[in-house]
């Protein structure tokens, strides 16, 4: 008896103990009492990130936001038809809302305007500001994107990963992380017109290769034809699944000595051509091969007729990189020949000593995007680089000034309905690419004010040190990872021929 | 006495540890702290565990208390110090017996003799200190019932000196094996250059003289003692007069890293960089590093203070962000706040402009001598980029050349002052090769002294008396180009 009440102590001694330990109190977040503002400021409050003034999907996750002000406690109301759908309260500023609440209020916001109705407790005295008025699009956007998580750095890699996040929330989940295969590189991930059935991307290294993925088929090729010291760099799929264009690229990389830039990325020679899955051949014609031109950045038409890519004169020894300029060219193809027309110059932007780089035809043929900068093709260490339109039936170019900013706007990639897109940015510091989606209007050609990809944590962005590359907006998720990995730890790989017609 | 000896030993243990980390071991502490750095973030967590795992993760959140080297060292200590307590107390009440062999002292032993190496996992310890916990937890709530069980087993009644005899050579064989492990694994090597390393963090530069120099003298060669050694002379005003204290056989590859993608050289290739105001190539060494060894205290801060200098003020805010989440950097973040605010870094400077007109100008990144060229030309005030100048052409054999940059650049020609010995010496070389007229035109003069020390140098080399040339001429740099030059024995001319 004596014995267990010995042991029934030393439990209540240790269980105290923990919990003791374990007790952390707060619950962070908010509480969901209102609070009527006492008088009124007339202007927005800071907020970060921007979320006034945007036109968001209605399958978006909460756009949690940080009030950049000062106070002593701070509250959000989330108006919708003029009535209160959601209260936050609190004191750091960090307006968190519930997922479920914010997806009750989307359900009902499609079309209409969604209303941030922020006050600010200073002194004592609750400050109402002038609302934050956001539009809700009728227009969804695929449901995931892709992207690659590394350090912005130059040559030496450690960890990096291709990952997908669900945009209806904030679950993201790893396609791949290249820990799990030796730490190769792994880069340049390209889907069939947003389409997880078909997608390929490149691995580096010791059982490094191309590995393409159809219909659940995965196989890893060396995509460096018979003879080739240049592997496949940039890729497109060609809408019937047959087909992928890449451009062949020799990359150098070159250190600015002084300002702000830090580094310049250059072909040396660069030369295209269109890859045949089945037969394992790679296609080209004499005028995307020569030497004449560097040809980079393919991208097919929606009915795979026609290969947009971007063209500059072969470098020469001596040349100043900032002389090597692209132009936005185009070739047709004929799927069933196999065969190419004669490359013509779409856009002449080397005339207005300008550069073009990643084409992207949107899904309705009618519009072509792409990014200017001052010369070279690597644009997103350029911080003039901006984002263009081109209308291809008035054969109209436009700077999309309402989504461009003084710093980098850089690749991009149309969502399956062609009513949105996605863009990497450097606006928020000038160093790390965030993906940024804005609306487009295809009646119109007008976009609104881009917003970057909402994070469960609004200070997410303050801290986060890896830069989103190349976003690509899927409809469905990768769920073959397991397959993938085999393929890619495997040394197996295709030997593919070059065919020059 | 008897049932209390393992409080003696736990004692003894821990002062004995102490005592290692504060000393012979103190290397391995400061290597951890400047490898590893653990955040109060939910993302660090995510991140770590799902890339590293729990080891990782409770490695670092020891390892940040090594900021302060006493506490880290008292806190490690402790740790495998109370292993041995542990054991020794499971040991007592599942078997009802005392451990007289103090077998108990292995474990502690065997994760001391672990963590001598600098880059040992400490995670792996503090799991193994938790487990240990736990088991002694629970066997604690049960030890009266194991007593039960084990007052039944038979019992061997040791008289008192049969048990100190025991314990004795238990103890005995434990220490003697410890010991003979410790001797032969230490690397003095390794403890030599973690130090010199945190000198030259430290810009503590005689004692990164005192340890390369102890270092070269037990016979050993190594480029990045060279690398430190030359750093450290030049800021004691004396490179040229010590360049060649050594048998150099790196070449220019003592002054400097030629990049080439190797990430153990990535930690220390923006040295030089930054005392030579370049901070674009340190920027680009130090983010590298970064990428292949993680967000670690000193990349940050140096991070921070070249993004600073180079004007791009969000990504420094950036990297002081991160740092403001670790438990004892948050006051050098405000410090480098304040810097941002400020828009200067004490210390550091930038040679090169940020505001660039005309044709960008690219690093040449395999080698530094267009660099310094390139920064002299900038710059008049440039003495380190001048004196590595001329050490990097003397390293590389370049004497034709070597004479063109001191005619190139009068001013900081006249700053050398009075010669060194070697450029002297080089000097000569290139009289021998261009004879006495055209040498005459180059408006430099050579003393007798150099003259006469050749005649001698000669006059051995014919006699084959190495071992006294040697001894004589070590040091010159006629013994340099004909003996120790990786590009041979010929004087470059283009």
């Amino acid at each position: 008896m004596v014995q267990k009440l010995l042991l029934i102590d030393k439990i209540k001694t240790i269980v105290v103990s923990l919990v003791g330990l374990g007790c952390l109190a707060l619950m962070g977040g908010c509480t969901d009492s209102y609070q009527k503002p006492e008088v009124f400021v007339d202007r927005q409050p800071q907020i970060f990130p921007d979320y006034s003034g945007i036109v968001f999907p209605v399958n978006i996750a909460p756009m949690n936001f940080r009030i950049q002000e000062e106070g002593e406690e701070f509250q959000l109301v989330v108006e919708l038809d003029g009535k209160q759908r959601l209260v936050c309260r609190n004191k750091d500023g960090k307006m968190c809302m519930s997922e479920k609440k914010w997806k009750k209020i989307m359900a009902d916001a499609a079309g209409k305007e969604l209303s941030f109705q922020i006050a600010i407790k200073h002194c004592g005295v609750w400050e109402g500001y002038k609302e934050i008025t956001n539009s809700v699009s009728r227009d969804s956007i695929d449901r995931y994107l892709a992207y690659r998580l590394l350090y912005p750095g130059y040559e030496l890699w450690n960890e990096m990963g291709i990952y997908q996040r669900d945009l209806n929330g904030f679950e993201e989940t790893a396609i791949m992380e290249n820990r799990e295969f030796g730490k190769q590189c792994v880069n340049c991930h390209t889907f069939k017109q947003n389409d997880t059935s078909h997608f390929m991307f490149h691995v580096r290294g010791k059982t490094g290769g191309t590995v393409i993925c159809r219909d659940g088929s995965i196989e890893k090729i060396n995509s460096k034809p018979n003879h080739s010291t240049i592997g496949g760099t940039y890729s497109a799929w060609h809408p019937n699944g047959k087909f992928i264009a890449m451009s062949m690229n020799n990359v150098q990389q070159f250190f600015h000595s002084q300002g702000k830039k830090q580094i310049e990325v250059a072909d040396l020679n660069a030369d295209m051509g269109v890859y045949d899955i089945e037969n394992h051949q790679m296609l080209s014609a004499p005028m995307l091969s020569d030497s004449t031109y560097m040809e980079t950045f393919p991208n097919w038409s929606p009915d795979g007729r026609v290969l947009y890519f971007c063209r500059a004169k072969q470098y020469q020894k001596g040349m100043n990189w900032n002389e090597v300029r692209y132009d936005l060219c185009k070739v047709d193809f004929f799927p069933e020949s196999r065969t190419f027309g004669t490359p013509e110059c779409v856009y002449a932007a080397s005339d207005s000593l300008k550069s073009v780089s990643f084409p992207r035809v949107s899904p309705d043929g009618r519009y072509l995007l792409f990014t200017q900068s001052d010369y070279g093709n690597f644009s997103i260490w350029h911080p003039e680089s901006d984002l263009m339109l081109m209308d291809l039936k008035l054969e109209v170019i436009s700077n999309l000034k309402e989504v461009n900013s003084n710093q980098v706007e850089s690749f991009h990639t149309w969502s399956s309905s062609g009513k949105w897109f996605v863009f990497s940015s450097k606006r928020l510091d000038g160093l790390w690419a965030r993906p940024f989606f804005a609306h487009f209007n295809p009646e119109t050609g007008k976009v609104d004010k881009p917003f970057v990809l909402p994070q469960e944590n609004p200070d997410f962005y303050s801290n986060f040190t890896r830069t989103y590359n190349l976003p690509e907006l899927i409809t469905s998720p990768i769920e073959n990872q397991q397959e993938l990995l085999e393929v890619i730890s495997s040394s197996q790989k295709t030997n593919i021929e070059l065919v020059v017609r | 006495m008897r049932k209390h000896i393992h409080y003696f030993l736990f004692v003894v243990l821990l002062c004995l540890f102490v005592g290692c980390y504060e000393g012979v071991l103190q290397h391995v502490i400061f290597y951890q702290e400047q490898h590893h750095l653990f955040l109060f973030s939910a993302e660090y967590f995510r991140q770590t565990i799902l890339s590293e795992g729990w080891t990782e993760y409770l490695g670092n959140f020891l390892v940040q208390f090594f900021y302060y080297p006493g506490w880290g060292s008292l806190l490690l200590s402790g740790m495998i110090a109370s292993l041995y307590l542990f054991v020794y107390k499971l040991f007592y009440w599942v078997t009802g017996r005392l451990d007289c062999m103090q077998i108990s002292l292995i474990p502690s032993f065997y994760f001391f003799l672990k963590t001598m190496e600098p880059d040992y996992q400490l995670g792996e310890l503090v799991v193994v200190w938790f487990v240990m916990l736990f088991l002694v937890t629970v066997t604690w709530l049960f030890a009266s019932r194991l007593r039960n069980l084990t007052d039944r087993w038979p019992v061997w009644v040791m008289r008192p000196y049969v048990f100190w005899l025991i314990t004795s050579v238990g103890i005995g064989s434990v220490g003697f094996i410890s010991f003979w492990r410790f001797v032969d694994k230490y690397n003095m090597g390794e403890y030599r250059m973690i130090m010199a390393d945190k000198a030259v963090k430290e810009r503590k530069w005689d004692e990164v003289l005192e340890q390369t120099e102890l270092y070269l003298n037990s016979g050993r060669n190594n480029q990045l003692m060279f690398y430190f050694r030359n750093l450290a002379w030049y800021h004691q005003g004396d490179l040229l007069h010590h360049l060649l204290d050594y048998s150099n056989k790196y070449g220019v590859k003592s002054l400097y890293f030629p990049w080439n993608g190797d990430s153990r050289e990535s930690e220390y290739g923006h040295y030089i960089y930054e005392y030579l105001g370049y901070i674009n190539e340190a920027h680009r060494w130090v983010f590298e590093s970064m990428v292949v060894w993680g967000e670690v205290a000193p990349h940050l801060i140096d991070l921070a203070k070249y993004n600073i200098l180079i004007d791009r003020p969000a990504v420094a805010q950036r990297f002081i962000n991160v740092l403001k989440k670790s438990a004892f950097y948050g006051k050098q973040a405000l410090e480098l706040e304040q810097y941002l605010r400020e828009r200067k870094v004490p210390g550091l400077y930038l040679a090169l402009p940020n505001h660039v007109e005309g044709k960008p100008r690219f690093a040449n990144i395999l080698n530094i001598g267009p660099e310094l060229y390139y920064l002299c030309e900038q710059s008049g005030n440039n003495n380190m980029a001048f004196e590595y100048l001329i050490a990097d052409l003397l390293l590389s054999n370049q004497v034709v050349r070597l004479v063109q940059v001191l005619k190139d650049f009068p001013l900081y020609t006249q700053r050398l002052g009075h010669f060194p010995p070697i450029l002297e010496e080089a000097l000569y070389i290139y009289k021998l090769g261009v004879g006495e007229e055209k040498f005459q035109e180059s408006g430099f003069s050579i003393s007798s002294r150099v003259e006469d020390c050749f005649r001698r140098y000669y006059s051995l080399y014919q006699q084959k008396d190495y071992k006294t040339l040697y001894a004589e001429f070590g040091q010159s740099y006629w013994y340099y180009l004909h003996f120790l030059s990786p590009y041979g024995t010929k004087i470059i001319t283009d």
